[in-house]
């Protein structure tokens, strides 16, 4: 399928990579205005109290403070920071007010400052006085539910928000355990992990003329401008967000953080504003990965493998805000539906509110956590049964046509037999029994394989525009507005222009990150960069394809079905001295004095309704310590089924990357939060991997092509983590017996299960 | 709160400034000078971001008094460019996809400028010894190794 292509599928250098080395690059950190303040925000010491008073006036007088913002001074209007709630026609559950009449975290804003520099804006914090009252907190889901305790919000009784609900159910699955000859399965627990982008969470805001303009670190423009529109009641024209490199994502970007802070004093200060979150105050007050805290989830199998049921029920510890703690039980649950042939399924949902800090999403929302536990007890039952977990997944993973995610979605394209042959013969998984298990240290083996998706659509609204406009010199500007946090997007999307037009991706010039400037996009979420956006851009490059050769025709008197395009060059079949280059054809567009100028211009709307799931399997190889509990990774493989690498660098990049944040989720990343304080607020404390944490680690690629995708490619972005705690599980087990259930696998944990093995 | 007159050569240029003591090397850097590419992902030493090289050393200038580097060579990520000319290193990060968003990217040039200093021809393990120091969230580290190892055998 390579044949012909000269552009897509080449190992091209990032496009803002030169920046970047340089210390040119501009992030919202490093970013200045002139005039610019300093804002601070004022946190809640409760965890859960009334906020009796605010009086910033001691503050206010402050030489140096130029604005104090409380409750007084903002439209009191319900919100909430995931602007995806706006994908959906009836939303998500929105249930905050900037600075509310009530804290219901340990960091919760009452108010904040702006002053002309840090020291100013801290002192103008220590005077404002705040009188709480507080009140009864709860720190389990639990605790949360227990009658008699005290509603964190009015409206949800029993702190349940979303009691338990069945979602997405086919089959009759208690008839299907009935008749299964083995049944496995058990309660499993997941962390809630940091997405802990090196540049801490940060923004800015200026409003000039009644223009609100945003410096963020958004993943989705477009609909954070509507969140923020809507919160300081202007329309969506009067403000404009600008998206700077940002240091951050993996899903961070996903949610609002320091912006609606930043807004508010901008607003009242009549001067730019940056809010910049210290590491500790980053840590304890970004909402976190999606916290799942509990899954039961059981299979029944029959004794060749034929996989008749699945139950599992989701339980999300919201924290103090819903934001995105139900959608991710929501995609928790529906991911699970497109791995294997199950005949039935009864899956549930549930979410309640404790007086943590609120959950956002991370890289893998939802996925991680019901992949972790499925491929877990999948191993489970390929144990009892005596079958190769390795030719239980090739014999009963769904194919093309079956299931997707959503009702009516079918799988377009499936490469995980591929993966999984790949990746056993590399790993040599035929060889795994010989690996020493004799003495202290004992080795072992594990598989698991997921498949994710391109796009939330048709579930959620994934509306894309792309915009071409060639100027005259036959070079083009391309506007996109996807999230860019370096994952390669900008430049994967001028490969796929420049292929369809003939052109090198060097002419085509990326223009995105500001909403004044492109067209509507919903952004980057949901690993749907390439797959959404970058059909939109082969559409837009196909009718600015079609445009040329238009043009071309008139110039060589020739039909457009007799035009061929090369090297930026338009020539007539066979006749190749019968040429207009795209020089000549785009001046003929812009400086026509023949009363004929029409610059090529073009636009592609699109709404992708397909489910093009990308499919991977990730092996590992592990050595662990019976006497101290640590486990090393010897040996990571990923083999991911991508359809089509656009650019191989940065698919690896998403993937190798990807295999560092699956083996801190796997093995030591956790947040500390004890009474509600979050105690794990540095890298000192929560520890992201290092260097010397990661193994010997690679990541291949498997190409056949999704017939949907921009030339056949499917996602990558955030398919890279899924796989490491469920295999590196499956190997623990394969290596001393023990089952780990609860993430991250901490020496603490491998010891604890050692010693149950024993006594059982 | 006092100030104290330093003397910085940052970059091969000669700086004379009024320096608060208390004022941190990182804060000179971007908030005197304007060098941008100082990058503070923690402030509390833990992350190597905002690594600096002072007199050829690797340092954490978000963790480092400027008073206590007066009259000493500074180096940032501004000075390993020759103008338009990248250093091989930066080369070798560009070529080899060793970053993603970019930040602990200044650091990790740095301090793979040191390792290259002291040991020209580094094998895997010893850039990742070296690099330990420096967290990255985005790579899985593999790339940057690659690129380091890389820009030793181009003779740096």
């Amino acid at each position: 399928m390579d044949e012909g292509l000269t552009v897509v599928g080449k190992r091209l250098v990032a496009v803002d990579a030169f920046a970047k080395v340089t210390g040119r690059a501009e992030y919202c950190t490093n970013l200045r205005l002139p005039q610019m303040l300093v804002g601070k925000v004022l946190r809640s010491p409760h965890a859960h109290a009334r906020v009796v008073k605010v009086d910033g006036s001691k503050a206010e007088v402050l030489p140096g403070v130029r604005a104090i913002v409380t409750h007084k001074d903002v439209p009191r209007k319900v919100y909430t920071y995931n602007v995806m709630t706006y994908q959906l026609p009836e939303g998500e559950i929105q249930d905050m007010y900037l600075f509310d009449h009530k804290v219901r975290y340990i960091g919760d804003p009452v108010a904040a400052v702006a002053a002309v520099n840090e020291e100013v804006a801290n002192e103008a914090l220590r005077l404002i006085e705040v009188e709480y009252e507080a009140l009864p907190a709860v720190f389990t889901v639990e605790e949360a539910v227990k009658s008699g305790v005290e509603k964190i919000h009015d409206f949800a009784e029993g702190n349940t928000p979303v009691p338990a609900t069945p979602v997405f159910c086919y089959g009759d699955a208690e008839k299907g355990m009935k008749e299964a000859d083995a049944v496995v399965g058990g309660t499993f627990s997941t962390s809630k992990q940091i997405q802990a982008g090196l540049e801490p969470a940060c923004a800015i805001a200026d409003f000039q003329n009644g223009r609100l303009t945003v410096w963020s670190q958004t993943q989705l423009p477009h609909m954070a401008r509507k969140m923020l529109a809507h919160l300081f009641d202007l329309p969506e024209s009067k403000v404009r967000v600008i998206q700077p490199f940002a240091g951050t994502g993996f899903g961070a970007g996903t949610d609002l953080c320091c912006e609606p802070y930043c807004c508010a004093l901008a607003i009242k200060a009549g001067a730019p504003v940056k809010v910049l979150y210290s590491r500790s105050e980053d840590f304890s007050n970004r909402i976190t990965r999606e916290h799942i805290c509990k899954i039961d989830m059981h299979v029944g199998v029959m004794l060749d493998g034929t996989p008749l049921a699945l139950k599992a029920k989701y339980t999300g510890d919201a924290g103090a805000y819903m934001c995105k703690t139900a959608s991710g039980c929501g995609v928790a649950l529906a991911s699970n539906i497109t791995e294997y042939e199950f005949e039935s399924m009864h899956q549930e949902i549930e979410a309640m509110y404790t007086n943590h800090l609120a959950c956002g999403a991370m890289r893998g929302f939802g996925g991680m956590q019901s992949t972790f536990v499925r491929e877990v007890v999948v191993d489970e039952a390929c144990e009892k049964i005596g079958m190769d977990p390795v030719e239980f997944r090739m014999k009963y993973h769904r194919g093309v046509g079956g299931l997707g995610w959503f009702p009516g979605t079918e799988i377009s394209s499936c490469g995980l037999d591929e993966c999984l042959r790949v990746g056993a013969e590399k790993i040599k998984w035929q060889e795994r029994k010989a690996l020493p298990k004799d003495g202290v240290r004992k080795r072992g083996m594990g598989v698991a394989c997921m498949g994710w998706l391109s796009g939330a659509q048709p579930m959620l609204l994934e509306h894309t525009n792309a915009i071409l406009k060639f100027n005259e010199d036959g070079g083009c500007s391309l506007f996109v507005s996807p999230g860019n946090m370096g994952q390669g997007i900008l430049g994967t999307l001028a490969q796929i222009a420049a292929e369809v037009l003939g052109i090198d991706y060097t002419d085509v010039n990326v223009i995105y990150g500001d909403t004044d400037l492109t067209a509507f996009d919903i952004g980057t979420h949901a690993s749907r960069g390439v797959y959404c956006i970058g059909r939109a851009v082969q559409k837009a490059a196909q009718q600015a394809r079609a445009q040329i050769l238009d043009r071309a025709s008139a110039i060589l008197g020739a039909p457009v079905e007799q035009l061929v395009i090369k090297d930026k060059q338009v020539h007539v079949k066979n006749e190749p001295e019968r040429t207009a280059t795209f020089l000549q054809i785009s001046q003929t567009c812009i400086y026509n004095y023949e009363k004929d100028c029409k610059q090529i211009v073009a636009h592609a709307t699109l709404e992708p309704t397909e489910f093009a799931p990308p499919w991977q399997a990730g092996f590992a190889e592990v050595e662990v310590d019976t006497e101290t509990g640590v486990v090393d990774v010897i040996k990571w493989i990923t083999v991911h089924d991508i359809g089509k690498a656009i650019n191989p660098i940065q698919v690896e990049g998403q993937l190798e990357g990807g295999t560092a944040q699956g083996i801190g989720f796997a093995l030591f990343e956790d947040t500390v939060i004890t009474h509600g304080k979050v105690l794990s607020d540095g890298f000192d404390k929560y520890r992201v991997p290092s260097t010397l944490d990661m193994p010997d680690h690679e990541a291949l690629l498997v190409e056949l092509g999704d017939p949907t995708g921009p030339f056949g490619a499917k996602s990558v972005g955030e398919s890279g983590l899924f796989l490491q705690a469920p295999a590196i599980a499956n190997a623990i087990y394969d290596a001393v017996g023990a089952r780990i259930r609860d993430l991250p696998m901490t020496p603490e944990r491998v010891l604890r299960a050692l010693k149950e093995k024993v006594a059982v | 709160m006092r100030r104290i007159a330093c003397t910085f050569l940052v970059n091969g240029v000669t700086h004379e400034l009024l320096v608060d003591t208390n004022a941190l090397l990182s804060e000179v850097l971007q908030d005197d000078l304007g060098l941008m590419g100082v990058h503070v992902g923690c402030g509390t030493g833990d992350c190597g971001a905002c690594t600096v090289l002072v007199d050829g050393l690797p340092m954490l200038s978000c963790s480092t008094l400027a008073v206590t580097v007066r009259g000493k060579e500074i180096t940032t990520v501004e000075g390993l460019s020759n103008g338009a000319q990248l250093h091989p290193i930066q080369e070798a990060f560009v070529e080899h996809g060793a970053l993603q968003c970019g930040y602990c990217t200044p650091g990790m040039l740095l301090a793979s400028k040191r390792l290259l200093d002291v040991n020209p021809s580094p094998s895997r393990e010893d850039v990742k010894g070296f690099l330990a120091g420096h967290l990255c969230r985005c790579t899985g580290y593999n790339k940057i190794i690659d690129a380091v190892v890389d820009a030793a055998e181009r003779g740096e």
